[in-house]
């Protein structure tokens, strides 16, 4: 297993700066994931993980060796693309194989590892399908199997699962999760999609406009965000405008105890979660915009006092959605010990 | 529902969409009614103008009195389309592939070919290979007619590689390989080529076809011991019986249909190359 150290990767187009310092460990048998929005530098990042970009500065180190000047076809790094882009010209088990064979390993044993590992994933009967005539999610485990062939150093997902069905993409979540883990292979798997990316990965790097905002572990981001960007981008938030001082914050409508939370007197920011608020007649007064009745959550939109707008999930259990109208006048209650302020 | 029914009945009688039947079947007609004159005439024509009774004396005459264009003709389009493979297969994948300066103004060049009227071309080549230059001398060989071939037919073969190359994503295919730890060269034999084999194919064939009925340049090149199909057949209408120009049209017409079906077959069935367990 290698440990896969980023180290001040700065990457420029022109005058474009495409990822600027960015400083990263993706441990040993580690998933990381990266995630931000279109744009953000995650794609650049991966690439020249990968030798197809070269970085204008920073240096990248496999272990201990410097892979910075290491031609892509010999870093040993394995590739998962969006679109798999498997090579149509070749069977499923070809496909596989081709990794091994360009590595120089004898035919018997090339082929014996790539259908060990195609029964890993439970696709070795397709061994000699043409990969056009399999499914979306039997192609991404065959590109996943033609990665993982050559024992990569670390194993890079491109947005593996943009494309497929909810279902589907749950499914294999959970079976690329455990194969990962049972490999023990080193991953970085790159993503738009902050769901995906908290339920595969152990940290998750959240990457804004060419660097990187915070690294954590999902809990981590979601409960501790260290900005407004990473509030926004992880999960639902809330922000709300407040006032800290010393031992309170004032949001205006209420006043919450700060219990240390508030990093600096002045103008902060609150970031409250759609389950931090409770429907109970609480002291907040607030107006229904609109309810949205999903199954096993009722999502609400409600405006508060200071005509900021929030979101808030209620159990089904707790209300009738029948008898919400908007504009209706409700009461609610703020539970402070989740909440989390920054500047 | 019958209500419905009928109604999808009427609304496939409607006057607009007969009037679209209409247009289209006239356009085909106008589109193959030279062919069939011509394959009638290969049958029915005669010495005098006249029609006489059907015959295959016609085509016995053209292909006994003009084998040897036939072949030649053959022969030239061979060496085109392997000449326009080599040359032009990476040609097109360095223009998709690459950055470089002019990129833009080069790739507009490689479709210049197909945008000056052969007969300019023909002037151009005669002007600049017609007479030794640089201490090649290939005036009046078969040589000068390849050139002028290429010259031609290549530009179709580097588009139609491009916008394959474009349709399978190459770059991703590429970047898989070499990951997985293929040089360059056998990423390009390995994968990117068999991926864009048949655009390959289809191009090259475009180009074989386009040989065989290349005129314009051949005229201006050709010598009395070279002459292509197209110029005999241009001789033939002038000189021999209407049955046997029409005969060798036929012959022509059947051969360029002959590639065109096989271009369609290509293009449905597919073809796999470059796998290796």
């Amino acid at each position: 297993m290698t440990e896969v150290t980023l180290d001040g990767i700065t990457k420029r187009f022109g005058t474009e700066t495409a990822i600027e310092d960015i400083s990263l460990t993706v441990r040993e048998g580690e998933v990381l994931s990266i995630v931000g929005p279109s744009g953000c530098g995650k794609s650049t990042t991966l690439r020249t993980i990968a030798g197809f970009e070269e970085p204008t500065e920073g240096r990248i180190h496999f272990d201990d060796r410097d892979v910075t000047d290491v031609r892509a076809e010999e870093r040993n790094v394995g590739l998962v693309f969006q679109n798999y882009a498997l090579f149509k010209n070749m069977t499923v088990l070809e496909n596989v194989t081709f990794g091994p064979r360009m590595q120089g390993v004898p035919k018997e044993e090339r082929r014996a590892k790539a259908m060990e590992l195609l029964e890993l994933v439970g696709i070795d009967d397709l061994a000699d399908r043409d990969p056009s005539s399999l499914s979306g999610g039997q192609q991404q485990r065959v590109g996943l199997v033609r990665a993982l062939a050559i024992e990569p150093e670390i194993l890079l997902l491109d947005e593996p699962m943009t494309g497929l069905d909810a279902k589907l993409k749950k499914r294999l979540r959970r079976e690329i999760g455990k194969l990962l883990t049972d490999i023990g292979v080193t991953t970085l798997y790159v993503t738009h999609d902050q769901t995906q990316a908290m339920a595969m990965a152990d940290r998750v790097a959240v990457l804004n406009d060419g660097h990187i905002e915070q690294i954590g572990t999902p809990e981590t981001v979601y409960e501790q965000p260290a900005n407004q960007f990473v509030a926004n981008f992880i999960g639902t938030s809330n922000l709300l405008p407040a006032t800290a001082n010393g031992s309170t914050v004032d949001l205006g409508f209420t006043t919450i105890e700060a219990g240390g939370l508030s990093p600096t007197n002045g103008e902060v920011t609150v970031v409250t979660r759609p389950d931090d608020f409770t429907l109970n007649g609480g002291p907040i007064e607030a107006s229904v915009l609109d309810t949205f009745y999903i199954g096993g959550t009722v999502q609400m939109v409600v405006e508060l006092p200071d005509e900021n707008q929030i979101s808030l999930n209620v159990s089904p259990k707790e209300v009738d959605v029948s008898d919400l109208e908007p504009g209706d006048r409700i009461n609610l209650s703020l539970d402070a010990s989740n909440v989390h302020v920054v500047n | 529902m019958p209500e419905s029914a009928n109604r999808s009945r009427f609304r496939d009688l409607d006057f607009g969409l007969i009037g679209f039947y209409l247009v289209c079947a006239a356009v085909l007609t106008f589109i193959m009614l030279p062919v069939f004159v011509v394959f009638f005439y290969s049958f029915f024509g005669s010495a005098v103008g006249g029609l006489g009774s059907p015959t295959l004396e016609f085509y016995e005459g053209a292909i006994s009195n003009n084998l040897d264009a036939i072949i030649l003709s053959i022969q030239i389009a061979v060496i085109t389309v392997i000449v326009d493979i080599i040359i032009g297969v990476p040609a097109a994948y360095t223009l998709v592939r690459y950055d470089f300066p002019f990129k833009r103004l080069a790739m507009e060049l490689t479709i210049l070919p197909m945008a000056i009227p052969g007969i300019v071309i023909g002037v151009a080549i005669v002007r600049s290979w017609g007479a030794p230059r640089f201490g090649i001398d290939i005036g009046g060989t078969v040589e000068i007619i390849i050139i002028g071939h290429i010259l031609f037919t290549i530009p179709f073969v580097i588009q139609v590689t491009m916008a394959t190359l474009e349709s399978v994503n190459y770059r991703r295919l590429e970047e898989s390989a070499r990951s997985l730890g293929a040089g360059w060269l056998r990423t390009f034999l390995y994968v990117i080529v068999p991926n864009i084999y048949n655009g390959i194919i289809a191009g090259a064939i475009m180009a074989f076809a386009l040989s065989l009925g290349e005129f314009n340049i051949s005229f201006f090149v050709y010598t009395p011991q070279n002459t292509t199909l197209p110029i005999a057949l241009f001789g033939g209408f002038r000189t021999a019986t209407v049955g046997e120009a029409s005969a060798l049209a036929s012959i022509f017409i059947l051969l360029i249909v002959g590639l065109l079906l096989i271009v369609q077959l290509i293009s449905d069935e597919g073809v796999k190359l470059g796998g290796n367990v």
